[in-house]
């Protein structure tokens, strides 16, 4: 009885909603006729094949736009794991990035079942009917294929050796064969890639970037000869050997040559005769779609493969559809997102009752490689009779821009950006219309402005990926799209437009235009795009900030009577408290400063929600001796505190009043312990793993790194609270990816990625750097972390920050790394300059009896506690009462009957 | 029981208005109706006893640093904005019940002085207690007066009870 395999190897199979989810596909008595009668009680029965992008998208439209719930959807997929972001295995290669596609809400759907490794193995057209690897059947109303593509590799000798660059599991693979075979070989190893292409370029580049040697081999004259003209293609090769890859052009492997025992591969022969080293040989020639299920099913398939479909994307069965690298269309497949997702739309709507249709392919392809920018779209190669070529090449520069335009130089066909692919968001979607400027205008290499987002017909697509048009985009952002899904208000910051709209959330490469689109939109609206602080201040907190350092300003009043207007408000006066103590790193409640702090700061402390505070010492990497937990222990013995670890390795005590934090400090300051900011915008903490002084797996030293930076960057004031992890090794136990600032061990070094946080928002770290030395590191940080200080809105983090520069990522390394703005040293000195001034907050304050007074509970009773405090037990610890303890008054604990013994 | 007041103390009782107390502010002649007694007869039967309470030093508060003051077990917040500038409003914030005003962000919205409560940063007129951000709240206001270097604030007898 298959029904028990089934829900052996369902991914979701301990959920027994989604084995409900199964039985309307599982097999009954139930004849296929039957179950073509449809009433509302029986929904229709979905199945897809494949669990890559084109099936998420699919299954996310349907997810969203069946809200009647005529479906009930099944997805196999052999791979294990949910669908994820096959576009970005670049990241992968680069470090352990989540690439599962959001949303993941379909995945939770009662109506949708994805069965995780488990591949379809045969299709019954005739019984309608699909058998799975588990030995499972299953009925389906609609079959849909989205097998994908494997990656092809010729037959030749030593092909056994040969690794491809096509999953995710190929891509964890290959990382760690590339650590392993580094351990064996004692030297770098060397990484030949065959395929010149958009994937084989990501592999070399990405295996290069993991510090192996790299060499491309590719059958054509240059690079990329698909989408790029000879010009380009040049000078995409001058880059790439500017990288320190290799290249042999314009021909191909021969013989994989190996060890005698044919246990290790040791190079390459090429069809030129040269023979080429190598310890590792991947193959990225190209795709071959997965349509072996399809000719056993006997669909019509096209000539060069791939399941033949019409418009609709239903194949020579209409019963079964196909999308993505498997159909072909038009006797071609295409190996790209965007045309996959068009497909998956134009399913969904037919699937739902729609007349949606394929009709063009978009070809527009950017390479995503760290520090190369190449793009091509539309007919790039201009092929279209009597099209005009308007070229700028710059070879010393390694630039290289074309625009293809029709014979009347008027309307744009396609172009191809290599060095410098600016213009390239903003004419994709003008293909096919008339440019508004002299085509050599939008040139940027050139020194020409790219054009403003503007003057794009509402129908133009701004997104290609997820198919968002520039009417679409600027309907979110007046919010007069009152379509059930979207009726959610006018989204006037990008991240809510994004979210809303979709746009820009597959590639990216779109969201430069989203961005400028957004900016026009509120402007044409009457919003002033403002980044103004409140009705006090008419800067921004940058320009304040760059106004404050460059006047040497260092009091309150001065910012005030020189850039403010009245008395402030809880807006800018926390700002301004923060620019002052970024800049100057003095005693945040001294002269006047005091009234400026938030809540928090003000207190030294955290109130909670009934006026205490909850204090938080600082404990460096999350080392701590007995001794000193001892110390703590005590402490929240002898005040009656709340006593809980923090998320960050730290230890919080709750419930102490105002007037007990210079009792509690004292004790806790004569036992070496110094403030931990958990009140400040401020480093919280350096996240530690146990790193390779325990560990069996550490590859450094992680608590050790992690306790030089928090003592380094401990009361450093900034926009946001900020945290940092140090992992160990690649295992990444410190969740370092989720900090603001995230490294991670490598062989050779430290890993950094910046712009990651938890919370409301969460981001993951984007790599920065790799195989850092740790003084390269400290010295990337310090240029970091003081470039976001000094150039970030106010309660801004990290992630939205980059996420606002032009130029996010790359704009970051070219500050950090390659300093192009020549700030390095000025952002290393502000940072010294605040480790020497650094001094503990606390110390500061108990030295000095007029800082103290500032700790009384009521002036004229200044050791009083607060009467209305009123606390209960529960797990033999205080917490607050709630307001129904509070009025049967019996069951409370008053405060002032649990004040413990002051120590004075 | 907590007292709430529709009409301020100084409308209710408008002998105290200016003696020795602090400066005259704009928004007094503009958002206050200067009813007197007369003018509400019934106003005299449900006066409240007032009377002025020595809280705290003038030369204890510093400038826009507010400082809570135990009078008569109620918990009243101060705020010195300038030596003839002093405002009493609750300590206790009207959202959330917890005793916190005083360490709220002193500022200024228009020409109308301003407290933020640091719990949930609702916004207040100093002088009026009306709430910016959400109208349903009110936070109690006393009137102050300056009496030998002793901020003096007017506080209901009936306050003892309330505690």
């Amino acid at each position: 009885m298959p029904a028990s395999n089934e829900t052996a190897s369902a991914y979701s199979a301990p959920d027994p909603t989604a084995i409900a989810g199964d039985s309307t596909h599982a097999v009954t008595s139930t004849s296929p006729a039957d179950a073509a009668v449809h009433t509302p009680e029986v929904p229709r029965r979905v199945i897809v094949i494949g669990g890559g992008p084109a099936a998420h998208r699919l299954t996310d439209a349907l997810h969203s736009r069946d809200t009647e719930h005529t479906l009930s959807i099944v997805v196999l997929t052999e791979e294990n794991h949910r669908p994820y972001d096959r576009v970005a295995l670049s990241q992968r290669l680069a470090g352990m990035v989540d690439l599962t596609l959001e949303p993941t809400a379909p995945w939770d759907s009662e109506r949708i079942t994805l069965r995780i490794h488990e591949r379809a193995t045969r299709i019954d057209p005739i019984a309608r009917t699909v058998t799975t690897s588990t030995g499972a059947v299953l009925e389906y109303d609609d079959l849909v294929l989205a097998t994908g593509s494997s990656a092809p590799v010729p037959k030749m000798p030593g092909r056994e050796h040969i690794r491809v660059y096509r999953t995710l599991d190929d891509v964890d693979a290959l990382v760690d064969e590339l650590t392993a075979l580094t351990a064996s070989l004692g030297r770098t190893p060397r990484v030949v890639v065959a395929g010149g292409g958009l994937l084989g370029l990501e592999a070399a580049g990405g295996l290069h970037a993991l510090g192996a040697e790299a060499a491309i081999v590719h059958s054509g004259g240059w690079l990329m000869s698909a989408q790029l003209d000879e010009g380009g293609g040049q000078a995409l090769g001058r880059l790439i050997i500017a990288q320190g890859i290799e290249l042999h052009l314009g021909t191909r492997a021969r013989t994989i040559l190996a060890t005698h025992d044919n246990t290790a591969v040791t190079g390459l022969q090429l069809g030129n005769g040269q023979e080429i080293a190598a310890d590792l040989v991947v193959y990225a020639i190209g795709i071959s779609p997965r349509d072996e299920l399809a000719r056993a099913a006997g669909l019509t398939i096209g000539t060069r493969g791939g399941v033949t479909i019409g418009n609709d994307c239903r194949t020579s069965d209409a019963n079964i559809w196909a999308i993505g690298e498997v159909a072909s269309w038009n006797d071609r497949c295409v190996g790209l997102v965007a045309p996959a997702n068009a497909m998956a739309e134009v399913v969904a709507d037919r699937l739902l009752g729609g007349t949606a249709e394929f009709t063009t392919v978009d070809d527009a392809t950017k390479l995503k490689l760290s520090g190369i920018d190449v793009a091509s779209f539309g007919d790039a190669l201009a092929t279209t009779p009597g099209s005009l070529e308007i070229v700028f090449a710059d070879p010393a520069r390694g630039l290289y821009q074309k625009l293809v335009m029709t014979d009347d130089a008027k309307s744009l066909l396609g172009g191809i950006f290599v060095g410098d692919a600016t213009p390239y968001s903003a004419l994709r979607p003008m293909v096919g219309r008339q440019l508004r400027s002299e085509p050599a205008a939008y040139l940027s290499a050139a020194g020409a402005e790219a054009p403003a987002g503007d003057e794009l017909p509402d129908d133009a697509l701004v997104c290609s990926c997820n198919m968002v048009s520039a009417g679409a985009v600027r309907q979110a952002v007046r919010g007069d799209d009152t379509s059930a899904d979207n009726a959610r208000g006018a989204c006037t910051e990008l991240g809510a437009l994004k979210t809303c709209t979709r746009a820009g959330t597959q590639c990216g490469s779109c969201v430069p235009l989203v961005k400028k689109i957004l900016e026009a939109e509120l402007t044409a609206s009457g919003h002033i795009v403002s980044h103004t602080l409140c009705e006090h201040f008419e800067l921004s907190r940058q320009e304040l900030f760059d106004s404050v350092r460059v006047l040497g300003l260092v009091s309150s009043d001065e910012i005030f009577s020189r850039f403010g207007a009245g008395r402030g408000c809880d807006v800018c006066k926390p700002a301004v408290g923060s620019i002052l103590a970024s800049q100057n790193t003095s005693y945040i409640l001294d002269a006047g400063r005091g009234t400026l702090q938030d809540t928090n700061d003000r207190a030294l402390a955290n109130m909670q929600k009934d006026g205490t505070y909850s204090v938080v010492p600082r404990i460096p990497g999350g080392e701590i001796t007995p001794t000193k937990l001892a110390v703590i222990a005590q402490v929240a013995l002898d005040f009656d505190l709340y006593t809980k670890i923090t998320g960050g390795q730290r230890i919080d005590l709750f419930g102490a009043r105002l007037e007990q934090l210079p009792d509690i400090w004292r004790i806790l300051v004569d036992a070496g312990f110094e403030s931990g900011q958990a009140y400040g915008k401020a480093l919280r903490n350096v996240k530690s793993c146990v790193g390779s002084t325990w560990c069996r797996f550490g590859v450094q030293d992680a608590v050790g790194l992690a306790i030089r930076l928090e003592l380094r960057y401990r009361g450093l004031r900034a926009p946001h609270k900020f945290k940092f992890g140090v992992s160990g090794c690649a295992r990444e136990c410190a969740e370092a990816r989720a900090k603001d600032v995230g490294i991670i061990a490598s062989d050779n070094g430290w890993n950094m990625y910046v712009g990651g946080n938890g919370g409301f928002q969460p981001a993951h770290g984007q790599l920065l750097a790799t195989d850092l030395d740790e003084e390269t590191l400290i010295r990337h940080i310090d240029r970091y972390m003081m470039y976001y200080i000094r150039t970030a809105d106010r309660m801004q983090r990290t992630a939205r920050w980059m996420e606002d520069l032009d130029g996010g990522l790359e704009h970051v390394r070219d500050i950090v790394i390659n300093d192009s703005l020549g700030l390095g040293e000025e952002l290393e000195q502000a940072v010294l300059a605040h480790v020497d001034n650094y001094e503990d907050e606390w110390a500061a304050t108990l030295a000095d009896p007029d800082r103290l007074r500032r700790f009384r509970s009521f002036v004229n009773a200044p050791t009083e506690p607060d009467p209305s405090i009123a606390l209960v037990t529960e797990r033999d610890q205080i917490r607050p009462a709630t307001p129904a303890e509070r009025a049967e008054s019996s069951t409370l604990l008053l405060s002032g009957s649990r004040i413990p013994v002051r120590k004075e | 029981m907590a007292k709430k007041h529709s009409a301020s103390l100084a409308e209710m009782w408008p002998a105290y208005r200016g003696i020795n107390a602090r400066t005259r502010q704009p928004w007094e002649h503009t958002t206050m109706t200067m009813t007197t007694a007369e003018a509400r007869p019934n106003a005299s039967a449900t006066r409240p006893t007032l009377v002025w309470e020595r809280a705290c030093a003038v030369s204890d508060l510093e400038p826009s640093w507010g400082e809570a003051a135990l009078i008569r077990r109620k918990q009243i917040a101060l705020f010195l904005l300038s030596p003839t500038e002093i405002y009493a409003v609750d300590h206790r914030d009207p959202h959330t019940e917890a005793n916190v005003m005083a360490r709220g962000i002193v500022g200024s919205k228009g020409d109308r002085p301003t407290i933020a409560s640091p719990l949930h940063k609702e916004v207040y007129d100093l002088g009026t207690g009306e709430c910016f951000t959400n109208p349903t709240l009110v936070l109690h206001t006393y009137d102050t007066r300056v009496v030998g270097g002793y901020i003096e604030v007017a506080v209901e007898t009936g306050l003892l009870e309330a505690a």
